[in-house]
This record gives C-alpha cells, structure tokens and sequence, in this order.
C-alpha cells in the first residue's frame, strides 16, 4: 500500500512534534534529578554500609546470647539468609581463627569488620570470649555505579513510555480527525460530493466537522443548480440555433423571389418605354434594395450564429493574397466611385501564397472596404499589406486606411458589437446593419488572426487585419489570450519583415 | 538507509554500552563518530550507496538539505564531530564529574532516532551548516 505524505515524512507530524519537546524536557529533567540524587552517594553509600553492618553484628550478637541456647546451625542459616538479602556478597564468621563463609569472595572487595563481645558460651564455641564478623561488599565506585545505572533506567523508561503515551494521545485526539478530513477531502476532490465527516464530538474538531458538513451541503446544491442552469442554457442554445436555421431558410426563399421579381419587372419596365415606367422603376429599385438589405442581414446573423456555435468551417486552400486583393478591389469600384473616393493599394514584393480560407479573407477586407467607402466622401481610401511577425509566427499584415468621419475614443468601445454603429442616425444616413465589423473579427479570429483599429474623428480610420500565413499550422495554437485579443488597439507592435 | 534510523541504532548501542559497562564499545563508538567527521564517509551514506547507487543515495542526500548555507561542511558531520568531543570530555576526561553526560546523549540520540527530529542538527543548519 502506498504510504500517504504523513507517513513519509514522519518528523512533520503534529503528535511527533509535541512529543519530541516533551522527550527532551523529561530527559533534562531526569538528568537534573539524576545528578541532584547522586550528590554525596559515596558519603550515603558508606553510613548505609556501616549501619547495616552494625544491625548485622548486633543481631547476631543477640542471638547469639539468647538464653535458651542456640544451635550454630540455626546461626549458620541465618548469616546465609542475611548475606542472600543484603549489600553484601560474603559474611564471614571468625571463631578464634576458624573461619566459617558466606557467599563469595571476590576480587578488590571491601571488608568491614565487627567484633562480637559475649557474656557466656556459646553451644559448640570452645568459651570464645569475642566472635568476629566479616562483611565484604564490592568496590564503592562499583555500587555507585550500579546505582546511577539503575536510577537512569527506572526513570528513563517510565518517562520514554509517557512520552510514546503522550503522542499516542496526540494522535487520537488531533491527528486522526485532521485525517479524517483530509480523506473527505480527497474523496470531494475526485468527486464524491455526498461524502460527510462525523461531527459527534463537541470539541473544535466537531465544530469544524459541522460546519465542513454544511459546506459540503451547499457545495451539493450550488453544483445542482450549476448543472441545471447549464442544461437550461444549452436547451436555449440548442433552441436559438434551430430557429435561426429554420428561420433564416423561410425568410431567405420569399426574399430571393421579391429581389428576383423586382429585378424581372425592372428588366420588363425598362423594355416597354412609357412616362408612368420611371416612377415605377423608382419604386422597385427601392423594392431591390430594401430586399438586399434583408438578405444581406440575414446572413450575416446565420453567419454570426454559426461562429457563436462554432459549426464555421474553415476550408483551407493556398491561394495568392495579390490576387485576392485586385478582386476586390474590382468588386468595389463602383461603391469606391459612388461616393467620389480614390482607392489605392500597396502591395509589398515579398506578400504572395497564403494558406487560409479565401472566402473568408475575401468577406474580410470587403467589409472593410465598403466600411471605409460608406463613411468618406471625396476621400482616400487605402490598402497595404506587407508581412509581419506576430508572437514568432509569420503573418501578413493588411492596413485598410481612409480619410472619413473617424470614431470617436468613447465610440471605438461599441465598434463590435453586433447591431450597434457608433451613432444610430449612422445607420439612417449611411446604412448597413451593424454585423460587418463583427463579422470580420470573428473571421479573423477563426483564422487565428485577429482586427485592431486606430481612428481620429474628423480625420480618418484605419483598420489592421493581421493573419498567419499558414493558418492551418497555427489553428491549434490559437491565442488563449482573450484581453490581449480583444483589444482594440494592437497591444504588440507588429515586428515588420523586410 | 536514513540518518534517522542511523541515530535510533546509535542511541540504542550507546544506553546498551553504558548499561553494561562495556567501556571498549563506547570507544569504538567515538571512534567511528571521529572517523565519520574527519572523512565525511557516513555510515547511512555508505549504506545507501551500496544498496541502491551512487546518484540515487547523493540525491536522497540532496532532498534533505538547506538550499542556503553558509558554510559548506555539513551539519550532520558537525554533530559526529561534537557528539565525539563531549564523549571524550565526559567519559574519559571528567567522567566522576559528567557521569551523567553520556547517558543524556545517548538518550538524546534515541529520542532523535524515533521522532527525526535532533535539535544539534537543527541548530547547525540554523548556524548555515550544509
């Protein structure tokens, strides 16, 4: 089984680290008590020996003296016994020289000596007037020793195990709840959200089981009504999706027929020459364009509905970015002349292939241009494109500049948006729908390019389409930067190629 | 094999060696926390390297080190070192005085031994030991 964190790391634990102090005070303090008890242990050891000795001697004597006689084998079993429970090793009975012992004799011991004064004989005693006794104990030094030794252990252990008890306790009451949450934790983290901790106790961790509990209850709703909400919205989605699909195709097929009736009554009015034919003819290029304006809005919102839902393909082909541009600008002449404007276009030597959708780009810089067309009269209308480096991807860079009315600064904000011009008496004098600017950038952005704008009011407007040149390569690797990309202004100088 | 248990052992033979009154292990343990010291040649390290290789044993090494220092010799060495020299001063120079002494360290390292936590080292990685 795979040891979590805690057990890796056992010194960061909470019992170990309460413990650890509490070990190291017990041991200075054992040491303290250890050091304070030995004082003068040799002085004690010596008075203790000595008195004992005496006791020894003097109990000796007296049974010695017992009126009753007593047997020296009785004597012997006593000394035996004395000599088996006491400090020392050996006790030897002197009798005149005829020595009787008890216990070994060992190397470097020390003997004390006690002589027995009696006033009668003494059963199996040849009328001894004094009966000597030996006692032999070890070195000092070794029973101090051995003292200190046994002193140490019988603190040292004592403390160790309610030090080991300490931290067992320590960990009942502290470290198993913290993992207890940790484990629900884990478990909500992955998912679990029905996972609940016990809150029996009524300490600061069933207080905070409590309210993790209740926290965990509301994480459960919030998530349901999330879930709902989402589902909600994709069902709306779903729904605008379908109704704009729908919708779109009804109106489209009763405007195509109104644009190409009027367009076939034109044809017929202007055959068949009479006074009333020019107003009628009037009336229908009214009727053509009011049915253009129609078509044209109802495609850009499926188009926009399309780039919302992400089902805009992009179909890629290499195509030249030179060519391209004198198609448009042959498709925007008469616009370009419409309102007296000149049109001029820079191409540098080095822009040629590039792998993008070519619709698309087309769709792209024809809103441009028809933006710069409607809103200058008597003007400049101007395109360069050029190369350009953008985040270390080569790219190319198409400038459509005018000489126009220009934006207002607090105007730019409502630039694309959909279905907002930067004034709406705009759309009464200049027309158009809103969606062409929004369009643009949504194409760009689907090619992994992107649209800024500078403009003066008053003065002119420029617009600057960047794109990779080989959009395939760069579609997965789109900016996830989205306040850098939707900024109107380009955040980052294009680093042009020479 | 770990610095921790390394202490643990040490802690164990010390209390064991001073129970029994065996004087020639307690030497043999200075000995080897000289020779430890002066060599730098740590018998955890050692162990290591020979059960699991060289790069593996010196980035287990790594892991447990202070990213700042101050001085380039390495804590755990600097407490052979003095773990060493009070051993000496205790048991050999002063022993009636600091009989108590050896005992303490022992303990100490027994202690350090079962929770990895040893306040020496501690306070020599504090200092800017390696």
């Amino acid at each position: 089984m795979p040891r979590s964190d805690l057990q890796r790391d056992w010194g960061s634990s909470i019992a170990v680290k309460v413990t650890a102090p509490v070990i190291w005070i017990v041991i200075v303090i054992g040491m303290i008590v250890a050091v304070i008890t030995d004082n003068n242990l040799g002085d004690e050891f010596i008075q203790d020996l000595n008195a004992l000795a005496d006791q020894i001697a003097y109990q000796l004597s007296d049974r010695l003296q017992q009126n009753n006689g007593v047997e020296i084998s009785d004597i012997r079993n006593w000394l035996r016994d004395k000599q088996d429970n006491s400090t020392f090793h050996q006790l030897v009975l002197d009798f005149n020289g005829e020595k009787i012992a008890f216990g070994p004799e060992e190397n470097n011991q020390v003997v004390l000596s006690r002589n027995l004064v009696l006033n009668q004989s003494v059963d199996g005693v040849n009328n001894p007037q004094s009966i000597k006794l030996l006692l032999a104990h070890p070195p000092l030094d070794e029973l101090i020793q051995a003292h200190r030794q046994d002193l140490l252990l019988h603190v040292g252990i004592p403390f160790f195990a309610f030090a080991f008890l300490l931290a067992g306790l320590i960990h009942f009451m502290v470290t198993r709840p913290i993992s207890e949450l940790v484990d629900a934790t884990k478990a909500v983290t992955k998912g679990d959200m029905g996972q609940r901790i016990s809150s029996d106790r009524k300490d600061e961790f069933g207080h905070l089981g409590r309210f993790f509990n209740q926290m965990l209850e509301q994480l459960q709703m919030n998530q349901q009504h999330l879930h709902q909400a989402v589902m909600n919205a994709e069902a709306a989605n779903k729904a605008k999706s379908l109704f704009l699909a729908n919708m779109s195709h009804e109106l489209r097929t009763p405007l195509n027929a109104i644009i190409g009736y009027s367009q076939l009554l034109k044809e017929s009015l202007r055959d068949d020459k009479g006074g009333q034919n020019e107003d009628y003819l009037v009336d229908l290029d009214k009727i053509e364009d009011s049915g253009q304006h129609l078509l044209s809005l109802i495609s850009g919102i499926l188009d926009l509905s399309k780039i919302e839902a992400e089902k805009m393909e992009i179909v890629l082909e290499k195509f030249s970015l030179p060519d391209l541009i004198r198609e448009v600008e042959d498709m925007v002449k008469l616009l370009v002349d419409k309102n007296a404007n000149t049109f001029e276009i820079f191409i540098d030597a080095d822009v040629n292939e590039i792998l993008a959708d070519r619709t698309k780009t087309e769709q792209i810089l024809l809103n441009l241009i028809n933006n710069a067309t409607k809103f200058t009269e008597g003007g400049k209308i101007t395109l360069e494109a050029e190369k350009a480096v953008r985040n270390d991807v080569d790219g190319v860079s198409i400038r459509v500049s005018d000489t126009g009315i220009g934006i207002k600064e607090e105007n730019l904000q409502k630039l694309f948006q959909p279905f907002s011009q930067v004034d709406s008496s705009n759309t009464r004098e200049y027309g158009g729908t809103g969606l062409g600017l929004v369009l643009a950038k949504q194409l760009c952005k689907s090619m992994s390019g992107n649209i800024w704008i500078e403009s003066q009011f008053g003065k002119g407007t420029t617009f600057t389409v960047w794109l990779p040149l080989d959009v395939e390569a760069n579609l997965e690797s789109v900016s996830d930067d989205d306040e850098q990309d939707d900024e109107l202004q380009d955040p980052e100088p294009l680093k042009l190629q020479a | 094999m770990s610095e921790r248990f390394f202490r643990l052992i040490q802690g164990i033979y010390l209390l064991t060696a001073l129970y029994l009154d065996l004087d020639i292990l307690i030497y043999i343990f200075m000995g080897v926390f000289l020779f430890e010291a002066a060599t730098n040649w740590r018998v955890p390290t050692i162990v290591s390297r020979i059960r699991y290789g060289k790069n593996a044993a010196a980035r287990a090494e790594m892991s447990t080190m202070p990213i700042k220092t101050h001085f380039r010799f390495e804590a755990e060495r600097m407490l052979r070192l003095t773990v060493a020299f009070l051993l000496i001063f205790t048991f050999i120079v002063y022993p009636e005085p600091m009989w108590f002494f050896p005992w303490f360290i022992g303990m100490m390292l027994l202690s350090a031994g079962i929770t990895n936590i040893c306040p020496m080292v501690m306070f020599y990685r504090y200092l800017g030991f390696r």
